[in-house]
């Protein structure tokens, strides 16, 4: 029995050697043709098909379709709506800080320079800018400018203005831009010696 | 201009978003009530102007003059222009519009130029001698107009965007504002007491003689 086993086993060692020899003595050196190739591990590594389109690629990831879980409740609606005066109100109150404007009689807030007198001012100083770099262009400013108004010019004697750059401006004066703004007041100081009794010691 | 029909992605499944509009023209002759193509405004509220009231007699008390305005399809959410009307309410005409002047939202100036004309109407064409003299008894908000987008999201999804119109109704009354333009408004102490009072009194002991 075992001699018939190992007989058995000593054959087809001989044939599979047979085998190796006939491939070896077939190619020769060379490569064996495509017929005879094996195409082992590089068929896994094959890209795939393309996967096709499933609705689970939208589904499948979890995604949790967005839904009320219970109704809301009036307080909540109504938080919503409204706010809370201790934290954000969301209804508008009437604003208490406004005031109006002796000169123009336009509105402002409280604690703010009236916009249309500020913005009358700031379109007149734009235009004596103006009239400055037109008259100066590009040379450096050695001495001190004025600028005058029309009719102006004539009304001081020329020895004020030695020393100093005239740009003229051709329009009038607006009325509410003084002539007068380097003096402090025109109120003589005070002789009185009284003192009001809060101001005593 | 109008229709451009946006396919969605074709991953497989083919399916066509709805029509996007980008602008509004009649595009039926026909009479197709759709919503994008309805462009009626609201009248109803103007009507009120044109109601012919009964002379009054001498006895009555004189009917206060008012004025009904409106302004529609205002490019504005009707929620947030509801608290623009709202701020508006039961305030006397010259007040309300000074206060709009410092609202820093999109509608209050609507809601300020509508003020502005029904002034101006009520002087013209309703025989209002002062204007000035007037309060905003009714101030409120419509829907108007809805144009509805598409906008991408990931994924082969869309979204609806909404761009909503709100129409505003204002109605100036002549003469002066309540006290208290809602109710119940908090009540003083001495209202309080004459309410009691009354409430007590109104009890009834009943099968008595």
């Amino acid at each position: 029995m075992a001699v018939t086993a190992v007989t058995f086993l000593k054959r087809i060692n001989i044939t599979i050697q047979r085998f190796e020899q006939f491939i070896n003595f077939t190619f020769r050196g060379k490569y064996p043709p495509d017929a005879f190739c094996l195409v082992g591990s590089e068929a896994d590594r094959l890209p795939q098909s393309p996967s096709k389109f499933s609705v689970k690629d939208i589904l499948g990831d979890g995604f949790l379709w967005a839904v009320p879980k219970s109704r809301r409740s009036i307080e909540k609606r109504l938080k919503r709506k409204f706010g809370h005066p201790d934290y954000i109100l969301k209804i508008m109150k009437p604003k208490t800080n406004l005031r109006t404007c002796k000169v123009c009689g336009d509105d402002h807030e409280a604690g703010v320079l009236c916009p249309t007198c500020y913005n009358r001012v700031i379109d007149e100083t734009k235009a004596m800018q103006d009239a400055i770099q037109a008259e100066l262009k590009l040379e450096p400013v050695e001495k001190e400018v004025i600028v005058l108004y029309d009719g102006e010019k004539g009304e001081k004697p020329d020895e004020t203005f030695e020393g100093k750059r005239i740009v003229e401006m051709k329009k009038q004066r607006p009325t509410w831009f003084s002539k007068n703004l380097l003096q402090q007041t025109t109120q003589n100081p005070s002789t009185n010696t009284d003192i009001k009794p809060s101001d005593l010691g | 201009m109008a229709l451009i029909n946006v396919q969605a992605v074709t991953l497989g499944l083919k399916h066509y978003c709805p029509v996007l509009l980008i602008q509004l023209q009649k595009l039926h002759s026909s009479s197709v009530n759709l919503a994008w193509n309805n462009f009626r405004t609201p009248s109803r509220f103007l009507k009120y102007n044109e109601k012919v009231y009964p002379p009054q007699s001498s006895g009555e008390e004189p009917r206060p003059a008012f004025v009904c305005h409106q302004r529609t399809n205002i490019k504005y959410s009707p929620w947030k222009m509801w608290y623009v009307a709202c701020l508006v309410r039961g305030m006397p005409v010259d007040e309300a519009i000074r206060q709009l002047k410092f609202v820093e939202k999109k509608g209050a100036k609507d809601v300020r130029e509508v003020l502005e004309e029904a002034k101006e109407l009520a002087r013209k064409e309703h025989n209002v001698e002062f204007p000035s003299n007037m309060w905003v008894a009714e101030s409120f908000v419509g829907k108007g107009q809805v144009i509805k987008g598409i906008r991408r999201h990931a994924r082969a999804r869309h979204g609806i965007v909404e761009y909503f119109h709100c129409h505003y109704f204002a109605r100036l009354e002549e003469g002066k504002p309540p006290k208290h333009y809602y109710l119940p408004y908090p009540k003083q102490p001495h209202e309080q007491l004459e309410e009691w009072l009354e409430e007590m009194r109104k009890r009834k002991i009943y099968d008595s003689l």
